[in-house]
């Protein structure tokens, strides 16, 4: 089963460190981008990694493809028109001003050869971000707001 | 036979994309954007070995024609920018997006194409908003005495 990166929104703390293990891997660009909403929320937003995808529909050159688990971007095609970046519906379509050409998040396929996770979801100080499978972070994530209920009614759930 | 080539731009299909400003190696077209207008700017005639321009355009706007001789100079065409439906700010010509607007399905996104009107950042801002409305409302609603 493909696996994607999940968000735990509430443990968020707005540390950046996503978007600085980003830079790192890959040359100054983030495409992580952690939006504070009210002072109060951090939401850490990355490429969804749409299945259909609207910027690979948008791409005129078929740079941009929807192959295996993950929009994948062959450069060479690319001619730098910008219209995946506004073809987006999160925004999450990057423009490297260097090469003149659209990039974005391809979930660390280089460090993921190498048998590492992606940079963000390693670098977590608080374990907001995840890289599963669906199935087993649902699963998780159930565990986790069941335990939340139990420990709320300690009489009735016998919380351990 | 010349290698010198004029370049020709449909003004009905180029959609201002700058595409072709990109893949030029010798930088001979190029654009700006401004308040309302985006302007691309091209070179009357071409002496360079190469079909860059014409193959990356999209539209097939560009064409390349023999010319007799090299004629100095630049030309432009200006484009009308797209605004953003939240802060106001311009983001993409209106070609491209009525371009976005006929190839994306609306069936993709079930309340229509609303996010096309929108700019990138603004889009990302919408997407943070809604994740947050949606499962930290506790939060929202506690006194604001958090310090």
């Amino acid at each position: 089963m493909k696996k994607h990166i999940y968000t735990n929104y509430e443990r968020c703390i707005n540390c950046q460190g996503c978007e600085v293990a980003c830079q790192r891997e890959n040359g100054g660009l983030s495409f992580i981008n952690v939006v504070v909403i009210k002072d109060r929320f951090a939401v850490p937003l990355t490429c969804r990694h749409c299945d259909p995808a609207p910027c690979a529909i948008a791409c005129p050159t078929q740079a941009l493809n929807f192959s295996g688990d993950s929009v994948t971007l062959e450069p060479e095609k690319c001619t730098g028109c910008t219209l995946c970046l506004f073809a987006c519906p999160f925004g999450m379509m990057h423009f490297n001003t260097a090469s003149k050409k659209a990039i974005n998040c391809d979930l660390c396929a280089g460090r993921q050869a190498e048998g590492y996770e992606p940079a963000c979801i390693l670098t977590c100080p608080s374990s907001a971000l995840h890289y599963e499978d669906y199935v087993s972070y649902a699963v998780k994530e159930r565990r986790r707001a069941s335990a939340a209920i139990l420990r709320a009614q300690p009489q009735k759930g016998g919380v351990q | 036979m010349s290698a010198v080539r004029k370049l020709e731009v449909d003004t009905e299909k180029c959609i201002g994309c700058q595409a072709c400003t990109n893949v030029c190696p010798a930088k001979l077209i190029s654009f700006s954007d401004g308040e309302v207008e985006r302007m691309l700017q091209f070179t009357v005639t071409c002496a360079e070995d190469c079909t860059k321009c014409e193959d990356a355009c999209s539209e097939k706007a560009l064409a390349l024609v023999q010319a007799d001789k090299t004629i100095e100079g630049t030309y432009s065409i200006k484009f009308s920018l797209a605004c953003c439906a939240d802060c106001g700010r311009p983001y993409a010509t209106k070609q491209m997006m009525n371009k976005l607007h006929a190839s994306i399905p609306a069936l993709l996104v079930p309340d229509g194409q609303d996010w096309l009107n929108t700019c990138p950042v603004c889009r990302q801002t919408a997407e943070a908003k809604n994740i947050a409305s949606r499962g930290l409302m506790s939060r929202w609603c506690s006194p604001d005495n958090s310090s």
